[in-house]
Parts: C-alpha cells; structure tokens; sequence
C-alpha cells in the first residue's frame, strides 16, 4: 500500500510525464477541481471524472504506485491531458480528493493490472518447467531456428553490400560527399533496414550530421566510418569470439533479445535510482531512454521504451529522481548497460544525494576502460559529483575542481537554467557522454533534483 | 599519422595508399597486422582502430585560471515548488497579465523567486516595463549573479544607472527616464538638459512626452523651453504637459483665451443659452501666448468647421473647473445648457478630453450621467478618457460603474463597457458581484450582448478579489443551451481568478512544498 503523501511525486515530475508541452498546457488548465464532477482517492489509485465535449464523462485513474494511467477519452496522447490535469490537481491539492472506496470502473481497472502484473510473473517463472508437447516443442524450435537462420543470411548479404559501398566511397574519396547530401546516407541506411540491420541503419542515418557539422568534419566522418568498418570485420569472424563480445556486436548490428528470454534470468536487486530521461523519436518509433543507478552496486542500467509514433503508452513508470528497491535484470555484453526491470519490491520514493565520478578525468578513465571492453559504445552515463557549468570562449563547459574541462552538447538548450541553478557552486551533474560532448539531463542543486530535459 | 589518413581518405585510396603507421608503439603493432594490398580496407580498418585509440587515450582539457565568484548565499527564502510552477505556467504565456501581481506579492511576502526559472524571468523582463521595476527586489542575490554573466540581461537585476544616459540605447535611456521620473523627477530634467541640444527631433519628442509621469509645476522651465522648439511635435507635446499645470504660464493663458471666448446668457424662465463668439484675433492670441494646439481627431471634430476646430482644442486644454468658476453654475447645469446649442459637440466633447488632463470627481460624474443619457443618439463618448476614471476616488468610481451597468443592456459602446475596462482597481467584492450578476442577466440573451458582457468581465478578472473565484464559478444560467463560445468565456474568467486565488496563496504559504 502506498502512502499518498510519501511517493515521490512533484510537480516536476508530473510536468516530466507529459508527452509534449501541449498536452502538458492543457493538463495545466484541467488541473482545477472545479472541471471534474468525481474526485477520490484510494490507497494507490486516484480517480475522477471529467466533462469532456461528448456526451458522458471521461473516466480518469492512476495508479500511483508507477504510476500508470487510464482514461477513457479519445486521444492518442499518453498521458492524455485528463490524466495530468488530474495527476496535476492531485499533487497540487490532496484536499479536493474524497478518500474512500473507489468506484467499479476503477476497481475492475486495479483488479485487471493486478491480474496482468500476477501473469507476467507466473509467465517469467513457469516457463522453462513447462511441459509441453515434445512434438511441438521441437516444431516450435524448428521454425525458430529457421527464421533465425533466414535473419542471419539477411544480415550477412546486407552487411556485405555495405562492405563494398564503404570501399567505394573510400576509393572515390570523401571529398565529394558533402555535395552528394543526406541521400546519400539515407539510401544505404534504407537498404540496411531491408537486411534487418536496424543498429547499421541507424548509424548510417546519422552521419549527415556530421558531414554538415563544420570545420573538421572529415576527420569526424572517417572516424564513424572506420568504426562502422570494424564493426562489420567483427561480425565476419564473429564466431572467433568470446561470447560476450559477440553479443555486443549483435545488438549493435541490430538484433534484440526477447523481453521472455531475459525475464528468466535472475535479476540484481538493489536500490536504483532514476537519473535521467529523454525521449527521441527513431523511424517510426518514439524511443524514452532512462538511466538508472544502483546504489549499493554502482552499476549503471539503461532501460529502453519503445512505442510507435501518435500511439500511446510508453508504460513503464520510471519516473527521474526517485529511487525504488527492484530487480534489474543485464542483456548479456562485455559491458553491462542496457536492461530491463524484472520485479518491483517498493513504490518509488524520494532519493538523496546521488553518487557519481569525483572528476572529469575519472569519467574519461571510465569511459577509456569501457571502450575497451565494448568499442561499439553510443552513449555513455556520466553522473558527476561536484561540477561547475563555466563560460570559455562563449562555450559551455562543466568543471571539476582539478580544473578539468567536460564540453555541453552545443545543442542542449537549458544552459543558462542549468547556470542559474549551480550559481557558480559546485553541483551533482548527470549526463549522457558520447566520447566529445556531454547532454546533461538533470542537476541536483541545493539538495533539490531537477529534471533538464536534454533534448 | 590520423591527419595522413584523413587526407588519403578526402582524395580517395585510387590516389593515394593509406599510411599504415602510428606514432603509439602499441596501435603499430595493431596496424602492422593489416593487409597492406587491400588499400580501402587498410584505410577503412586504420581509420576505425586509430579513431578507438584516441578516443580511449583522450584526457580532459585542464583550466586552471580562477573560477567566477560564486553568487553568495542568499538572504530571503524563495518561493515554494508550487508557486513557482504557477510563475512558471505565467513565463510559458498563460495568463501573463498576472506576473506584476505575482511579483509584487513575491516580493511584500519578502521571498524571492527560484534559480532555474530566473534565465525565463530575464528574458520575459526585458521586452516588459511591468515587470521590470520588481526583479532587483525578487531576483535576489542569484538573479544579479546570472544577469551579470549574460550580457543581455545585465542591468535587469540592477536599480537603474545614470551612467546609461549617456551610453545607452535609445530604449534603455527612455526606460530610464520613466523609472526616474517616479522617483525623483527632478535628476530626468537634469539629465534631459544636459543632452537636449544634441538629442535626435525624434528622441526629444519621445522623452518629452514620459515626462507626464511626476509631472510637477518645477517642470514649467524646461517645458517653456521646449516651446520654441524647431520641431512642432515638441512644441505640442510641450503645450499639453504645460497645459496641465494649472499653475502655468501656459495654463493661465489657455483660460484666459477660452473663457473670453464663450458667453451663457440667461433667458427669462430660467433657462440658460450659449453664445460663442470667436473672433478672429484667436489664433493670434494663441500664437502670442506660444501655444502650438494638437491636430483635432476623434469622433468628435471630425465634422467641425475651421472655427469650432480651434474651439475644441482650446476647450480641451483647459480646465473644467475654469467654466465652473467662470460661470457659477454646476457642470450638470453648463452641460445641460451645452447640449441644446448648436455648440454642443464643440462643448461637450471637449470637456471630455479636458477631465483627461484635469481630472475632476464633479465634472466626470456629471459627463457620465450625460451619456447614459445622451440627448441625441450620434451623442458619443467612445473616447471617454481613462484618466479621469482612474483619478476618480474608489467610491466613486464604484457607485458610478454600479449606477451604469443597471442602465440597460450593455452592448455597443454603453458606458459600463468603457468604464469597466478603464477603472483600474482593485475592485471591492461589492462591485465584482454586482458585474458579475449584470453578466449572469445577459447570458442566455443574444449572441453579441452575451459576448460583449462577458467579454468585459474577462478584462476585469485580473482586477478582482481572486477570493470570489469559487463563488464565481457556479451559478451560471448554461444548462440552458448556452453556446460553447459563451461557456468558453465563462470558464476563462473563472479560470484567471482561480489561478490567482491559487498563486497568491502559494507564495503566502509556509509550506515548502
């Protein structure tokens, strides 16, 4: 059971769960007790009812203890602007809220995420004691392998045209390229999504960028290139290696495990700590990326939500800075990052001081010893202690106390914010690195955590 | 050895074979295994192993000059997390009218407002004289550290500089002349007169004109002065600052001129007649008297002959209480007599504008009756100047607006509609009712007079007790069938009083959250 007044909500972090800033704008104006006709709250779940322009009221709930929302209205938005404006309402005035026992249509809602919650559970553990047909096990397995080995020809045909256009672009020279525009890169990319090699296609479909990023930037493209290249003579002999390394280069190429084959592993339980959120869209998906921290372990866990474009739920109710006592479980990789939450054992709550690296030079250390570990590294979490954001030469940078100097990402747009809230004085800072620059995604100021929406 | 790659790489492997070199002995010993012959590959694999090895052996670049001074710690708590979400919502444009009301109450509570929200408050201050005046106050000691780092907002957090009279934009020496006049009126003439000869016609025309703010009978030089300016913008905008000094040279003149020029004459049973008698040495009197009139405009001299053109620009500037005095009668009596000449155009509206320069409670509260009831229907006041209705006492103002919104249906330019939207405020709860009932009366009527009450209420939100929110938001005759246009407003005006019901008792409250 959760404590109203003790989960970690804020109005930040409400303002964090908005889609976009319209849905949030309105969220704002529905946020009034006078817009909605029922208003209660039980235990974990809030619920009101609110007149929209059709004819019955929209029927509103959230679960708090993600939180996870439910509406009846329309909208493709998720949250959809009633579930904030009452998240919103909730958070700002408890006292409009009837406690008492919730109505039918929240109790079915409750029973039936309780439900699902207990299934995916039994699944997680049942699953490999099933006993099952052998007959169809062994079909089952069969078409399995069959696919994959279809995949895996794909693949191997993709990757090796884009062997030969890589040699071709090299023999002919780069000098061209800038005039040849982003098609260039797109074609390719396209083709490499045709070899289901999402990961390549994905990279390829960045280097526009660079080419267009300015003074140097032949040496930034041959780079990514070069690395590109390595990673395709890591897939040739992929078998030669170990099989952490091969499973790297496989999710860099673009293949995912099933969520089914990671739930059976045992998880590492500890207190992880939300640092950090942003949300970008993919070809047709809408990706939210979320950092996390634990405390006791010090590992660092990235977690992935995917959903497609105009559709709603993002589900998973991670909700930065706040900390919750879970397990987490690894995909498998040199260099452990990305993972999914297994189980929750508490609600989220409030988190203290953060830890994080004590310089600049230890992330470059850490970031070093990573590399090694796993070249195919996109981005990398970067929680800093005690750093200063400083103006050099009309350029953002954060400081440590040795003097040592971490660039901002030029693009990040709440530079100043972040300045206001440091004050010259030394903050905890976290972001994500990527080799040259750093997107920093929250601060904590003055014991206050303050979510930057990197962007 | 990476700068011959990327060279070989720009013209292309064709031209040139790739350097298989490094200046690390380890990545040579990695580079030495590649197959020379394979020119794109060598290239490609160079490229990728080098690329690693840099970026794993980068280090931090050190800066050891001294840090800026951090900003000190501050002296005032600031605002809880819920306020400041509210300044935030005011800072992403919506309902923006209320920031001079949130900072004013932010800064009698003694708070200050909140770092991460102050690079939004800079740039939202710099393009709004409103709230500009409360950032040295609720900024606090973080705000005048961060404007101090952004040469944009410098002197936001400051209190205003004379040394930006003489180095300052045209828009930064305009604001400091405001701001100076309200406080010390006296330094902006000193600091008009130490530049004035060299000031563009157009910079002397617009800084002559802020002088209205703290206008004061010590002026009466400077603007003298002013009055043989090569530019006739300067002169007029001159005259009518003098003219507002009813001790002036100027003022005393203007008087003389347009009482000599009107005559009432009594009739037998008690009613009064107009005779105006303009004679042609008018203009002359003026031209002597350095009085350089405005153009007429407006709905009331437009149809005015050359004559009763000057008339009404006399008229304008003179004081009411002059005819008042002159003519021992009340301004009921004088706009009466006015209004059955030929003359009354000429008369009455140019009372009208005069209550804008010389605010009198007699003579606005006698022109309003008046044009509740206008004697003919083209009869209009539609620049009935705000003013006189601002200078008025509340009670005043109150009883008259009260007095106004029972007199029929409020739509066109009823009265109700001017004075609502000039009287500034705060309103009593009285009052806000009484509007608010008048409001209640229209909805369910016709389209355009339901609009045009709510309209005005909506204008009127910011200026009422925000403790009437909830009691204001019920009530309403919308089951009815009220049109969504008409709920729409209704939920506005509802909407902006509990928003300000809300933010004020958010920076009242103790409550850190």
């Amino acid at each position: 059971m959760i404590e109203l007044n003790q989960s970690g909500l804020t109005i930040e972090r409400v303002n964090g769960l908005a889609p976009d800033a319209a849905s949030l704008k309105a969220g704002q104006a529905l946020a009034s007790a006078r817009k909605w006709q029922l208003l209660g709250c039980h235990e974990r779940v809030v619920w009101g009812e609110c007149q929209g322009s059709g004819s019955s009221p929209y029927q509103t709930e959230i679960d708090l203890s993600e939180p996870a929302f439910k509406c009846t209205c329309p909208s493709r938005k998720f949250p959809c602007k009633h579930s904030l404006g009452l998240l919103i309402l909730f958070v700002n005035s408890r006292s409009d809220f009837k406690a008492g026992a919730p109505p039918d249509w929240v109790n079915e809602w409750v029973a039936r995420r309780d439900d699902q919650a207990s299934r995916k559970k039994a699944k997680a553990e049942v699953q490999p004691t099933r006993e099952e047909d052998e007959a169809t096990r062994a079909r089952r397995e069969k078409t399995k392998a069959k696919r994959a080995g279809e995949r895996e020809a794909r693949v191997a045909a993709g990757l090796a045209e884009l062997d030969l256009w890589l040699r071709d672009l090299v023999r002919q020279g780069l000098a061209s390229v800038q005039s040849r525009g982003p098609k260039l890169w797109n074609d390719i990319a396209a083709r490499m999504i045709d070899a289901q090699a999402p990961g390549i296609a994905r990279r390829l479909a960045e280097m526009p960028e660079v080419v267009a990023s300015g003074e140097g930037w032949a040496g930034r493209l041959l780079a990514e290139l070069g690395k590109l290249y390595l990673l395709l003579e890591g897939f040739k002999r992929i078998a030669s290696l170990p099989d952490e390394a091969q499973a790297d280069i496989r999710s860099a190429i673009g293949w995912t495990l099933k969520e089914d084959e990671l739930l059976v592993q045992d998880g590492l339980r500890d207190d992880w700590v939300v640092l950090g959120q942003r949300v970008y869209d993919e070809e047709r998906l809408r990706v939210r990326r979320t950092w996390l921290c634990g405390v006791a372990s010090s590992r660092s866990a990235m977690v992935l939500d995917f959903s497609f474009q105009g559709q709603n739920s993002i589900a998973s109710g991670l909700m930065p800075g706040t900390v919750f006592d879970g397990d987490m479980v690894f995909y498998p990789s040199a260099d452990p990052s990305r993972a999914i939450v297994k189980a929750r054992h508490s609600e989220p709550r409030n988190f203290s001081a953060p830890t994080g690296y004590r310089s600049i030079d230890e992330l470059f250390q850490s970031y070093s010893a990573a590399l090694s570990r796993r070249p195919w590294i996109e981005t990398y979490a970067a929680p800093l202690a005690a750093v200063v954001p400083v103006l050099v030469q009309s350029k953002f940078y954060l400081r440590d106390s040795d003097g040592g100097l971490a660039r901002i990402r030029p693009r990040f747009g709440r530079r100043w914010q972040m300045t206001a809230l440091s004050g010259g004085h030394p903050m905890f800072v976290f972001g994500e690195w990527d080799g040259a620059s750093l997107l920093p995604l929250s601060v904590v100021a003055d014991g206050i955590f303050f979510q930057l929406e990197g962007g | 050895m990476w700068d011959d790659l990327v060279s070989t790489a720009v013209i292309g492997t064709t031209a040139q074979a790739p350097p298989l070199g490094a200046e690390s002995e380890g990545l040579s010993a990695i580079l030495v295994g590649l197959n020379a012959d394979d020119r794109e590959a060598g290239l490609l694999a160079a490229a990728g192993l080098t690329a690693q090895w840099r970026l794993a052996g980068s280090r931090p670049p050190i800066d050891k000059r001294p840090l800026p001074q951090p900003s000190d710690r501050e002296a005032a708590p600031a605002i809880n997390r819920r306020a400041s979400h509210y300044l935030e919502r005011m800072l992403g444009g919506q309902v923006p009218d209320a920031l001079p009301e949130f900072l004013e109450a932010v800064a009698s509570a003694g708070k200050i407002l909140p770092p991460d929200l102050l690079p939004n408050m800079l740039d939202t201050a710099r393009g709004n004289e409103l709230v500009r005046p409360f950032l040295p106050t609720v900024a606090g000691r973080r705000g005048a550290w961060l404007a101090a780092q952004n040469s944009l907002w410098r002197d936001l957090t400051a209190v205003p500089n004379e040394s930006a009279w003489e180095t300052g934009t045209s828009a930064d020496r305009a604001a400091l002349i405001s701001r100076l006049r309200a406080t010390n009126p006296g330094k902006a003439i000193e600091l008009l007169r130490s530049t004035w000869s060299q000031e563009s016609p157009k910079d002397r025309s617009a800084f002559l004109s802020l002088l209205s703010e703290g206008l004061s009978q010590g002026d009466e030089s400077f603007l003298e002065e002013a009055l043989s300016d090569s530019r006739i913008e300067v002169r007029r905008t001159a005259t009518s600052l003098l003219a507002r000094l009813p001790g002036s040279r100027l003022s005393g003149e203007v008087t003389a001129i347009a009482i000599s020029v009107v005559e009432l004459k009594s009739r037998i049973l008690g009613k009064t007649r107009v005779d105006i008698t303009i004679t042609d040495d008018v203009q002359g009197k003026l031209k002597a008297a350095r009085i350089e009139l405005e153009p007429a405009h407006g709905a009331s001299a437009k149809s005015l002959g050359d004559k009763a053109k000057v008339l009404y620009q006399l008229v304008s500037i003179t004081p009411v209480v002059a005819w008042t005095q002159r003519f021992e009668k009340s301004p009921e009596r004088l706009i009466e007599a006015a209004s059955d000449s030929d003359w009354s155009k000429v008369l009455i509206g140019g009372w009208t504008s005069a209550i804008g320069l010389h605010p009198h409670t007699e003579w606005t509260r006698a022109l309003i009756q008046y044009y509740l009831a206008p004697r003919t229907p083209d009869e209009k006041a539609v620049s009935f100047p705000g003013t006189a209705i601002a200078a008025l006492p509340s009670d005043t103002a109150e009883a008259l607006i009260t007095m106004s919104l029972a007199h029929g249906t409020i739509v066109g330019d009823h009265p109700a509609l001017w004075l609502t939207s000039a009287y500034p405020g705060p309103w009593s709860e009285a009052l806000s009712r009484t509007i608010v009932k008048t409001a209640r009366r229209h909805v369910g009527t016709i389209e355009t007079y339901q609009m045009t009450i709510l309209d005005a209420l909506s204008r009127c939100a910011l200026k009422m007790p925000p403790g009437l929110a909830t009691e204001f938001g019920s009530g309403w005759p919308i089951e009815s069938g009220a049109s969504d246009r008409t709920v729409k407003l209704i939920d506005e005006f509802v909407s902006v009083l509990t928003f300000r019901r809300d933010m004020l008792q958010a920076i009242q409250s103790e409550d850190q959250r």
